[in-house]
């Protein structure tokens, strides 16, 4: 335990100094709209994949649903995020707040989440059996290796800033159920958001004017649009796969 | 908590040292570069990438430097190696891969060296990347009680979900671990301590657990265990390894009272200490393997009056029963996808004679033209042997005559596998007491596509049948020792008749 608070401790004095390069400046947002969207896909539906659990299958089943392609019978898709890109300034970024990948099932729950980069992710084993948490930020085709956690234990919790060290996409892997994937968008802003089961999302107390909306899926790709907000008004958009 | 204080206050110290890259002056990087480019990019690659040509025979493969990933750290999971770290490893090698140790360069050399490979990530010139390093307690005596308290940490910290309960790396985990290259990689041995990437010392191996071994899937144990607990774990894992390997030369083979049954078999060597003989990828014949995954065999043998039983025990991963395996399946040449063959070969071991006793030893791959080898095989995918006559690696004919028993097991990670075969069988050189007869081994792992050439192997050893002490000194010498005492009287005897009829003339009456 004196090693962890050593190294968490020391990690955590050059956030303390004030090393941090700002690119988002928080403020209140006064004049702000609201972007209401939902996320789609054409043509025909894909259907999840389903895993074989080569691994304590007995609790956990025989095979698990991927959660890759959550997707309803009209076409609306779960599981993708909307992010503004190229934001500098809006509201605050609440970097204390509290976010927590369970692993449960044989699963990571939530699935796909938003977090404050430089905030705290939480870690959480709810199986009476070994998971590891293996993160990786993910950049184009290649993965770089963030930090591996041992959870042997029913219960245990671990809380770790270096994982939200950096922004971008993060995968969450086990290696002990090979198996197991979740992902984790770690965002400078508080402008990002998880689509869920109907496809819609909303992001609130958007500055007024012009931004770059982007919407991630794990296996349908991203999709870049335009959106102009205006003040106090909600702009719908429809993102197409 | 006593010492969480003086801790902090430590590594807030090391924290604020740590904050400035240190990345040299471009002499020092230049003087580097010279370096590597002799030494190191004919694995690593040119740009670092881990692709130079020597790289593709090479499994774990060579670093992809500009990864920023390194196994061996005193630093955190996921966190870039000290230079410190970085040196040992260059200095000291990976134990049982393709890198080698350097331990001729200079301190000037070492450190241009390290400021060059440090060119290769930008995350090494990013001041949020530089952590300070762990301090590595020094290591309290190893003692029983706590290495069998580790035992316990060690499965319920669940170790054995990939090492398996005696670190044969039997784990159920094992067959499905990928590195950050997507490769499959396997959970150390940890039945053999001079195989562990991060040194063999108790020392080392609380800093591979506590750090974890970065781009690979062993974890940081960072945050669960108490410091007396991380040392209990540490001589739990102490205890599985011998210090050194000690390969021998000659397996000894006791002569037993009674007859060899098959069935019993495996009992008749609980008590006889094992010979360990190094095994090495095949890769003289076409069909090489330059991944061979099981690195020693363990071999011990008795005899009675008519039989010969050997038994050959190794670690792996997983017993591959589907699929066959055969000595004469054909390979490619070089077969770098062969991991993607979706056909499934089998586990299987082979032990190889000379046919016939003779002063010319046969070629150690299957035998040559002229000098033939006797070759026991067993598939492990069924329950008996086949015999082989080897006349080289392409020249391998079935032999129906003689064929030997086997007895094959698997527990735990470990392979037992037992021959049972006559003295005299037909076609095949004689077992005889006090002769050595040539040895030499084959093993097919099948997780790994081995069939045919594509296997490990080791070079030819020795089988020596010690003759029994009672029948065969201590008898002898009597009956020698008392046909002598016979003779000698017979002469003394003689001589007096002789010299009896001539007194007075003898010599004594000469004076």
């Amino acid at each position: 335990m004196r090693l962890m608070r050593f190294v968490a401790v020391a990690l955590l004095i050059p956030f303390c100094v004030g090393t941090a390069s700002a690119q988002y400046v928080g403020a209140a947002v006064s004049d702000g709209g609201t972007i209401v969207g939902v996320v789609k896909v054409s043509g025909e539906i894909p259907k999840d994949e389903i895993k074989t659990v080569v691994k304590n299958s007995a609790q956990c089943g025989e095979t698990i649903t991927a959660e890759k392609y959550v997707i309803s019978e009209t076409g609306q898709v779960r599981w993708a995020v909307a992010m503004l890109e190229g934001i500098t300034a809006g509201k605050p970024l609440d970097t204390k707040v509290e976010i927590m990948v369970d692993n449960t099932g044989c699963r990571f729950a939530p699935h796909v989440l938003v977090a404050p980069t430089k905030g705290k992710l939480q870690i959480r084993n709810s199986d009476a059996m070994l998971h590891n948490s293996h993160f990786y930020l993910v950049t184009g085709d290649k993965k770089k290796n963030v930090i591996n956690l041992a959870l042997p234990k029913q219960g245990q919790v671990l809380t770790k800033a270096k994982i939200l060290r950096k922004p971008g996409l993060l995968s969450v892997q086990c290696d002990a159920h090979d198996f197991m994937q979740g992902y984790v968008w770690s965002l400078r802003h508080p402008y990002g958001v998880v689509t869920d089961a109907e496809g819609r999302f909303t992001l609130a107390d958007v500055p007024a004017g012009t931004h770059t909306l982007k919407v991630w899926h794990e296996a349908l790709g991203e999709s870049s649009t335009t959106v102009t907000v205006t003040s106090g008004a909600e702009t719908e958009v429809a993102i197409e796969f | 908590m006593r010492l969480l204080l003086p801790l902090l206050i430590l590594g807030a110290l090391g924290s604020l040292q740590a904050q400035e890259p240190d990345l040299g002056t471009e002499a020092q990087r230049d003087a580097g570069k010279v370096i590597y480019e002799q030494k190191c990019a004919q694995c690593h690659g040119a740009e670092g990438e881990g692709d130079g040509d020597g790289g593709a025979y090479f499994r774990p493969a060579p670093r992809d430097l500009t990864s920023g990933t390194f196994k061996v750290r005193t630093t955190e999971s996921g966190e870039l190696p000290t230079d410190e770290d970085l040196k040992r490893v260059i200095r000291l090698g990976m134990p049982a891969t393709g890198m080698p140790a350097w331990p001729d360069f200079g301190d000037r050399e070492l450190t241009e060296l390290v400021y060059y490979i440090k060119t290769f990530s930008e995350d090494f010139a990013d001041p949020d990347m530089i952590v300070p390093p762990m301090e590595i307690p020094q290591a309290p005596a190893f003692t029983e009680a706590s290495a069998q308290k580790g035992r316990k940490l060690f499965e319920e910290n669940k170790c054995i979900d990939c090492h398996g309960l005696y670190g044969r790396m039997d784990g159920p985990s094992a067959p499905t671990l990928k590195d950050d290259w997507d490769r499959h990689i396997r959970p150390a041995d940890l039945t053999k301590r001079w195989t562990y990437r991060g040194g063999p010392s108790r020392e080392d191996i609380y800093r591979t657990f506590t750090t974890g071994l970065n781009g690979t899937p062993m974890p940081s144990y960072a945050d669960l265990l108490e410091e007396e607990d991380r040392w209990n774990l540490v001589d739990y894992v102490f205890s599985l390894s011998a210090d050194e390997p000690d390969y021998a030369t000659v397996v000894i083979a006791r002569l037993m009272t009674g007859e060899i049954d098959i069935e019993q078999a495996s009992s008749l060597f609980d008590s006889i200490p094992g010979a360990l003989f190094p095994m090495a990828g095949q890769v003289i014949e076409p069909g090489r393997e330059f991944f061979r995954s099981i690195d020693a065999v363990d071999v011990k043998a008795v005899y009675s009056a008519n039989h010969i039983a050997i038994r050959l025990a190794w670690n792996d991963m997983s017993a591959d029963r589907s699929g066959h395996n055969s000595p004469a399946i054909p390979v490619p040449v070089f077969d770098p996808d062969a991991e993607a063959s979706t056909e499934d070969f089998s586990d299987a071991v082979a032990l190889q004679f000379p046919a016939k006793t003779g002063s010319v030893l046969p070629y150690f791959l299957f035998g040559d033209r002229r000098n033939a080898v006797d070759i026991w095989f067993a598939d492990l995918a069924g329950d008996e042997a086949e015999r082989f006559t080897g006349r080289g690696s392409d020249n391998i004919t079935p032999e129906p005559l003689g064929t030997p028993l086997v007895d094959a097991s698997y527990e735990d990670g470990e392979w037992s596998v037992i021959f049972v075969q006559e003295r005299q069988a037909e076609g095949g050189s004689p077992f005889e007491a006090g002769s050595f007869v040539p040895v030499a081994f084959s093993l097919w792992d099948g997780f790994n596509k081995e069939r045919g050439n594509k296997r490990g192997l080791s070079s030819w050893y020795y089988l020596y049948l010690e003759p029994a002490e009672e029948e065969w000194s201590i008898l002898p010498t009597l009956q020698w020792g008392l046909a002598t005492l016979l003779v000698q009287f017979a002469i003394v005897y003689g001589v007096r008749r002789k010299y009896a009829n001539h007194a007075g003339q003898g010599p004594h009456d000469r004076q």
